[in-house]
């Protein structure tokens, strides 16, 4: 009889401390399209999730790797020919030309729709970033980060927009053009369309970085300081709560922590989701491309035995193309990781 | 797509026409011009993107991003402040419950708060069944501890043998 009345009170009790469900308005928008069958069931573990979508992933990472190594094939076999019909007597000019335009063939095919691909994961998660933001900002604000959600949220809307812009305006059409001069390169033996080509690497290389380490410094500063602001306004808060609410003001401090802890809690609960739809749109165009950079390397490195340094380069050229498109989707997949991290870290 | 295949065939038909102008003008007396007009037209046609690349001005900066940053948070703020609200109201009207009952009445209670941040209890409406005592005590408490004035109380007593609420209130 002791026990059925203590268990009573403990739901009794549990009942009383209940808090409202408001925090729960909050819900992180649903990824659509493909990625849609990369997101976890279980979002609730971090760790957890990562290895279900890994687990997802595989079978489209071997995929991506057996239709990389086809065109690979098809590019050495190519690289193999032209040291045959040089080694038969052929002109070295005009068999390197004619390699040029074989390899250029086989590999346009595939870079134009990886290029396709990185445009559209580009687009896709600027989108998702422009739905997912607010819901974030607003449940941060819920848990008394103010002034920090704010910042955050702008900050990381402009630098995806800026990013967006010129990715798909001025680096995508940069990819393009380091094609060209590559095969150009090679076709015609040119030093400038060599130093074009290198320095266009380089530099989408610095940008790409530059962009990723300028914006976690503004959201590294702008969360410490707006930070400190939300702390000292929850303190504030505290304070007003127990002069303000006669009587029972002083015993309502647990009531407001524990109503902090629950919007903290679905704040993490948001961020947590964002962090999985970000990957899902980032992982299967990331194996794809990735698959056909390493294997292209590959195969650039076997070229360089068989065949003639021009043709080894461009294949090289190839694999860097691809290696752009990988910084470009990481950088931007990144940066949107980057925001949602910081507002999870947001003000303790 | 459209627009980075017109790109590459415009880089394309401009390294060939710089070309062939180059190889034409090779041995010629205006070499040196013709180079400079063939650098300057092809710096051109590579630098095209940059020209229609529209970076958002402070202005759209301001008015896109940063009013959407301050009304999200605003709308999670005003959340929290609901949500303390409801705190807010149930233990003031638990413990105005409390009081009530360890005067001997039996009532209902309903509190009213302001729209500050954090919110206070501004006007209360009871109803139930108390005598005039209850009611004179209990109007007192709320005014001494809850800074609420009896013009802002509501009492309304139900009476066994009516069916309709009856308006007590010294003051409506």
């Amino acid at each position: 009889m002791k026990k059925c009345l203590t268990i009573l009170l403990f739901f009794l009790l549990l009942g009383a401390l209940s808090i409202p469900a408001s925090a729960q308005e909050f819900t992180a928008p649903a990824v659509t399209g493909e990625a849609e069958e990369w997101m976890p069931e279980d979002t609730d573990s971090f760790g957890d999730g990562l290895l279900s979508m890994l687990e997802k992933l595989l079978p489209s990472a071997f995929e991506a790797l057996r239709h990389g190594v086809k065109t690979g094939l098809q590019v050495f076999a190519c690289v193999f020919l032209v040291s045959i019909l040089q080694s038969a007597g052929c002109s070295s000019s005009v068999a390197e030309l004619a390699g040029a335009v074989g390899i250029t063939t086989l590999m346009l095919q595939s870079s134009r729709s990886l290029i396709g691909l990185a445009v559209d994961t580009v687009t896709e998660m600027s989108q998702y970033s422009k739905l997912f933001l607010p819901v974030l900002a607003a449940a941060s604000s819920a848990r008394g980060s103010v002034t920090s959600s704010a910042a955050l949220c702008a900050g990381t809307s402009i630098f995806t927009a800026v990013l967006t812009n010129i990715l798909r305006k001025l680096m995508i059409p940069a990819v393009y053009f380091f094609l060209a001069a590559a095969v150009a390169n090679c076709a015609l033996g040119e030093d400038a369309l060599k130093k074009i080509r290198d320095q266009l690497k380089k530099l989408s290389a610095w940008f790409l970085k530059s962009v990723l380490t300028l914006f976690l410094t503004y959201m590294t500063i702008t969360g410490a300081v707006t930070g400190a602001t939300d702390k000292t306004a929850l303190k504030a808060t505290k304070a007003a709560i127990s002069a303000v609410v006669p009587v029972i003001g002083k015993n309502l401090a647990d009531a407001s922590e524990a109503l902090l802890l629950s919007a903290e809690l679905v704040k993490n609960a948001i961020g947590l989701y964002g962090i999985f739809a970000f990957l899902a749109i980032f992982l299967s165009p990331f194996v794809k491309i990735g698959a056909h950079y390493l294997v292209t390397k590959g195969i650039a490195a076997l070229c360089g035995i068989v065949g003639s340094k021009r043709l080894s380069e461009l294949t090289e050229d190839f694999s860097s193309a691809m290696g752009l498109l990988l910084g470009m989707i990481g950088t931007m997949c990144a940066l949107n990781m980057i925001g949602t991290v910081c507002f999870l870290k947001g003000a303790t | 797509m459209e627009a980075i295949r017109q790109y590459a065939l415009s880089v394309i038909c401009g390294a060939l026409v710089v070309s062939v102008l180059l190889d034409l003008s090779a041995k010629g007396r205006f070499q040196k011009q013709i180079r400079l007009v063939c650098s300057i037209f092809f710096a051109t046609i590579l630098l095209k993107p940059l020209v229609s690349l529209k970076i958002p001005e402070l202005s759209q900066f301001k008015s896109d991003f940063l009013e959407q940053a301050e009304r999200a948070a605003d709308a999670g703020e005003k959340i929290h402040i609901q949500s303390l609200a409801g705190i807010i109201q149930s233990e003031c009207e638990a413990y105005i419950l409390k009081e009530a009952r360890a005067i001997g009445a039996e009532v209902e209670v309903q509190v009213e708060l302001d729209g500050g941040n954090p919110p206070a209890p501004v006007a209360v409406t009871l109803r139930g069944t108390f005598d005039a005592d209850s009611e004179t005590q209990l109007s007192q408490l709320l005014a001494d501890e809850f800074g609420i004035p009896k013009e802002r109380q509501t009492w309304l007593r139900h009476p066994s043998s009516h069916s309709s609420w009856q308006n007590t209130s010294m003051f409506s």
